[in-house]
């Protein structure tokens, strides 16, 4: 008797008060949603540079063409591959092709990286001199470029949230609404790329690939902080399964030894052909 | 209406709602602290660095390491037909690179106590030659730095923020490419996990000074790949490859070999291909580009870019050992123990028949071996073994003789009165008798051996144990012993092997380099890893950590190497001066060198100069 007593007075409190509610979010402005800037946990901004620890006689020097070695690649990819001619490349002042989206993270660089406005990351590369617009939210708009002429950007559009951390509900934590635990990575989806090669010696990606990024960082016992930005590349049109790699910076105190240098093709090394060669084999020998 | 719902029950009901309502509160908040979860099936993806981690690497290939000048000697001097031999066919991927290694397709299982359900453990499958790995949940600290090393190290885990970090140390001596790019025992090894949906990505940071001049940084992704097939091979059983080859045969490459195949392949630089620091950044490219274009050839390496002071600052990295006040215990096998006192290694075996002690220790710290002996067991002393006549291993005999009770001699009763039926034996080679003997001032009676023998091997059997008592001539002194505990499978090396400084060559006690090889030889040939070169029979060193075989022949293998190097420089006319200018020990200077203290770099390159110029009758 008493509990549904109870339970009249609270709906009636609600009756009474929700006209008010109502006006009180009419006149009153929302409070703004919260903008990416202040809801980072991570500090990906400043200076870094690669530390190039891994495929290092892919991305410090040009690979021998069809050396295509850890891309799974399929029978197209393949193919394209092989006529590769980076003379051709040059004189049709396709020097950015291999500074795109996909394959940017991987060029021996410096990175810049600053919050533009509240809901975007710029990523400034020194090699190649390129820029990123990683924007948090709606996807923007289409560049000056696509729109006027057609012709995509290297570096595609970008679309970056804070990765989301769901928390798993089960048992008793159903019965009320999981805190997600704060977000210590960002997430990077880009797309609308203009077709590019995924390493300098001309391993290709296609128009319709997509690329997911994450980036982390790390602080690690000897104090020095490194950005870790794991790489996946979807592209149906030359590629057997995703392509992920995970491409490693540490932190500079400053912007001191940033060089800006123009897009670049740097002739393959004369090295002979692999063998074993070209491609990707999922079935590699042990030992 | 009627109702069999007390008003009790009713009160029993709410608290139970309340309870149910405040722990579904909570459990959100716990799940959020726990934000990873590694376990699963995954497939490895090797889309970087394929070539290294499938078919392997070339030999002198180096690109994308810090390696040091050490570091490459290292590797340069490895010679691929040593992995012929019995004790090195075994061995399994170590930890510096196991993870990263060909097709590592993992299985990595939690482990919960039984008790209270929380995590103990993550265990990894999967690795190459089953280098199967348990990485401790549950807050354990590391084990003492003179506890045994394996191949996968000991790890431990926490979590914070969204990353699983684990710290592994005590690995063995390994490598981070398969053409021997090493990694030393002393490395120190930080994972970074990190999940993304369904991908698992590993930042692995390498602190090896010894062998780097900044820490390797290496990241692995894996692919959730539930019922994945993992590779859980039985581990490898070691064959003859190739019979007839002496014992002490190291196969290695001379000092200053150029490895320039893999350079001339893919017409690169050599210096280029030989890793360093500077070779990682991009402020390399333009110097790489004008030798590609053989605009230049000096080599004038570029600053490194670090952003720390020093790239090594904050790791904690184990180094010679402290002399330390306090006698460390570890258990070696049940009954026998290892004690850490004043930097010297004592075995004590306990049992039935009461204590035997191999090795006593210095005098000063006599009082304290003696009672961390006592907390071990009250049991009368019946023997000390001196495995040489050097202070660490005599210095202490004198009380623990004392405390061993009075002496009854045997005397009368059989052929050598000088023995003991009651009190404690003290056990030693016959030169060690003699060289205590002729000391000034002549040593208590209590401090000389009771009992000696110049065979080969003198046997005993206490507490319910045969042991061996092995000769090795000529080699830390004339007198030194080895002594084998047959039941325990565990060997007590002396001062033969110590594993945190080269060892002391005593050339004035007729102590020579042969003569140690000779005698780590013998252990060797006697010790059986229980699997995959780990574990099995023990060594326990004059110095250092607990050793298992691969450890010995590591320590062998280095000594056998530095011999061949000296030699040759003797043979080609070099002078001592000559052979140390020449970094005949850069490659181990790491690990093993000191530049003061009792026994030098200097020192040991001194003795093992002079022992090649009387072998091939250089120069003195």
């Amino acid at each position: 008797m008493k509990a549904s007593s109870s339970c009249v007075v609270v709906l009636l409190w609600f009756a009474a008060a929700a006209p008010m509610l109502a006006q009180q979010r009419t006149t009153a402005a929302l409070p703004a949603a919260p903008t990416a800037k202040a809801t980072a946990n991570a500090d990906l901004t400043g200076n870094w540079v690669s530390f190039v620890t891994e495929d290092w006689r892919f991305r410090m020097v040009t690979a021998p063409k069809g050396d295509y070695t850890s891309v799974p690649l399929n029978a197209e990819g393949l193919r394209v591959a092989e006529t590769w001619d980076w003379q051709k490349d040059l004189a049709a002042g396709l020097q950015c092709k291999a500074y795109g989206a996909a394959n940017l993270m991987r060029m021996p660089t410096r990175l810049r990286i600053s919050w533009q406005g509240d809901n975007a990351l710029k990523v400034e590369t020194d090699a190649g001199t390129q820029v990123r617009v990683l924007s948090f939210g709606a996807r923007p708009a289409l560049t000056r470029a696509v729109a006027t002429r057609g012709v995509r950007p290297w570096q595609g559009t970008s679309v970056a949230e804070w990765e989301s951390t769901s928390v798993p509900a089960s048992g008793l934590a159903i019965l009320a609404i999981p805190k997600a635990p704060p977000s210590y990575a960002m997430k990077v989806v880009t797309t609308g790329m203009r077709a590019g090669y995924l390493r300098t010696n001309g391993v290709p990606y296609s128009e319709n690939a997509v690329v997911t990024e994450y980036f982390d960082t790390l602080t690690h016992t000897n104090g020095q902080e490194w950005l870790v930005v794991t790489t996946v590349v979807d592209d149906p049109t030359y590629l057997q399964q995703p392509f992920i790699t995970t491409s490693h910076f540490k932190r500079e105190a400053d912007g001191a030894r940033w060089r800006p240098t123009p897009c670049e093709i740097v002739p393959p090394t004369r090295g002979p052909r692999p063998v074993p060669p070209t491609g990707y084999r999922p079935q590699q020998p042990r030992g | 209406m009627p109702t069999d719902i007390s008003p009790t029950m009713s009160a029993r009901l709410g608290c139970r709602q309340l309870f149910c309502l405040l722990a579904a509160v909570l459990l959100p908040a716990q799940l959020a602290s726990a934000q990873i979860d590694i376990s699963g099936e995954w497939g490895s993806r090797l889309h970087e660095d394929l070539g290294y981690r499938g078919t392997g690497p070339a030999l002198g290939e180096y690109v994308g390491l810090p390696l040091n000048d050490a570091g490459r000697q290292k590797a340069s001097s490895w010679d691929a037909s040593i992995l012929s031999s019995v004790e090195e066919q075994t061995k399994p991927h170590p930890g510096q690179y196991a993870m990263r290694g060909p097709g590592t397709n993992l299985r990595i299982t939690k482990e919960f106590d039984p008790f209270n359900g929380a995590l103990v453990a993550y265990t990894i499958a999967g690795t190459y030659g089953r280098a199967d790995r348990t990485i401790w949940m549950d807050g354990r600290a590391h084990p003492s730095e003179f506890a045994e090393h394996f191949w996968q190290g000991f790890s431990t885990g926490r979590v914070e923020r969204n990353k699983l970090i684990v710290t592994t140390t005590h690995m063995k001596a390994g490598w981070v490419l398969r053409n021997y790019a090493p990694s030393s025992n002393k490395a120190v090894m930080t994972e970074y996990f990190v999940r993304h949906g369904d991908m698992l990505t590993m930042t692995t940071v390498l602190d090896d000074p010894v062998y780097f001049e900044e820490p390797l940084v290496r990241t692995q992704t894996w692919v959730f790949s539930p019922n994945l097939g993992v590779d859980t091979r039985r581990f490898f059983e070691a064959v003859e490859e190739i019979s007839g080859r002496a014992a002490d045969y190291v196969p290695h490459n001379p000092l200053g070999t150029r490895q320039d195949g893999f350079a001339k392949d893919l017409a690169l630089p050599f210096e280029a291909t030989q890793g360093g620091s500077h070779t990682l950044y991009p402020d390399y490219l333009p110097r790489l580009r004008q030798l590609i274009a053989g605009q230049t050839s000096a080599l004038s390496p570029s600053p490194i870019p670090g952003t720390v002071a020093s790239p090594f600052a904050g790791v904690v990295i184990r180094g010679a050992i402290p002399v330390n006040d306090e006698v460390e215990t570890l258990q070696v096998r049940p009954g026998l123990f290892m004690l850490v006192v004043a930097g010297s290694n004592v075995t004590v075996q306990i049992g039935k028949d009461g204590v035997l002690v191999v090795d006593a220790g210095i005098a000063a710290a006599s009082d304290k071996l003696l009672r961390a002996i006592r907390r071990l067991s009250d049991g009368p002393i019946r023997f000390v073994i001196n495995t040489h006549f050097h202070e660490e291993a005599t210095g202490g005999t004198t009380a623990l003789v004392k405390a061993g009770g009075p002496r009854t001699p045997a005397g009368g009763y059989g052929p050598f009165p000088s023995t003991v039926a009651n009190g404690t034996s003290v056990v030693a080679h016959d030169n060690v008798n003699m060289r205590l003997g002729s000391a000034v001032p002549k040593p208590t009676e209590d401090a000389l051996p009771t009992s000696t023998f110049s065979e080969a091997r003198k046997d005993m059997y206490v507490n319910g144990e045969p042991i061996e008592v092995w000769s090795a001539p000529a080699a830390h002194t004339d007198g030194d012993s080895v002594v084998y505990f047959r039941k325990s499978d565990v060997v007590s090396a002396g001062g033969l092997l110590d594993t945190s400084r080269y060892p002391v060559i005593d050339t004035a006690a007729g102590g020579s380099l042969q003569g140690i090889i000779a005698g780590l030889t013998k252990i060797i040939e006697i010790t059986i890893p229980e699997r995959n070169a780990i574990g099995g029979t023990l060594v326990i060193p004059g110095r250092g950590f607990i050793c298992n075989e691969m450890d010995v022949v590591e320590y062998r293998n280095m000594l056998v190497i530095v011999r061949d190097r000296v030699q040759d420089l003797v043979r080609k006319g070099s002078t001592l001066q000559q052979v140390k200018a020449a970094g005949v020990t850069l490659d181990y200077d790491g690990v093993y060198g000191e530049t003061s203290g009792p026994w030098t770099t200097d020192m040991f390159i001194d003795a093992v100069y002079r022992e090649a110029s009387a072998r091939v009758g250089g120069r003195p």
